[in-house]
């Protein structure tokens, strides 16, 4: 997994478009489009703070790994699993009780997965020694 | 754990970059181990010591 921290803005912008904005359009088609033109200006907003990052890091078309992201990656995938493992749980109860469809379950689970990997990587990139 | 990698570079006139570029890594790993965020293994130790044309006893300071 080649992430850095100029990927974090692209990564969000994805997120915010394509999996915030879908999920919340599963619970309510009102909401997002309320939300589409403020996700759409974040989401470019981001995007160009990451092609500036890219840049400005000269990673924009190589992304260098050592010994360092690689543990990043590997630690971010496993906290970021369990964690997904407690919410599928969660989730499938409440899912059960709030009588979510699939679809929207499904949305959910994976909003959750992304932005977990996410932020956990982000954690133990900045974090030093773990 | 300490490290002298700021004054090893200043000696030879080597940025981050150029070192991490030297020893094929990451700037930011460079810069967590001279602050000391960051332990390498034995290998990217010996690696940057190679690169500074010192040993890894010169480099890194244990304390206990």
């Amino acid at each position: 997994m080649k992430i850095s921290r100029a990927s974090y803005p692209f990564l969000f912008a994805f997120f915010l478009y394509g999996a915030v904005l879908s999920t919340i359009g599963q619970f309510s088609w009102d909401l997002r489009q309320k939300l589409f033109l403020p996700v759409i200006i974040a989401s470019v907003i981001l995007f160009i703070i990451g092609i500036i990052v890219a840049i400005k890091d000269k990673e924009f078309i190589h992304m260098m790994v050592d010994e360092r992201t690689q543990k990043v990656d590997r630690s971010a995938g496993y906290c970021s699993w369990w964690v997904t493992v407690i919410f599928v749980i969660v989730a499938g109860f409440l899912a059960d009780v709030l009588k979510f469809t699939v679809s929207q379950l499904t949305f959910l689970i994976l909003s959750e997965m992304f932005f977990s990997i996410i932020l956990f990587h982000m954690y133990f990139n900045f974090k030093g020694e773990f | 754990m300490k490290t002298r990698i700021k004054e090893f570079r200043a000696r030879y006139n080597l940025t981050q970059e150029d070192l991490a570029r030297k020893i094929g890594v990451r700037r930011e790993t460079i810069l967590f181990i001279e602050k000391g965020n960051y332990n390498p293994s034995l290998k990217l130790a010996h690696d940057i010591a190679k690169a500074l044309q010192t040993t890894i006893d010169d480099l890194f300071i244990f304390e206990d």
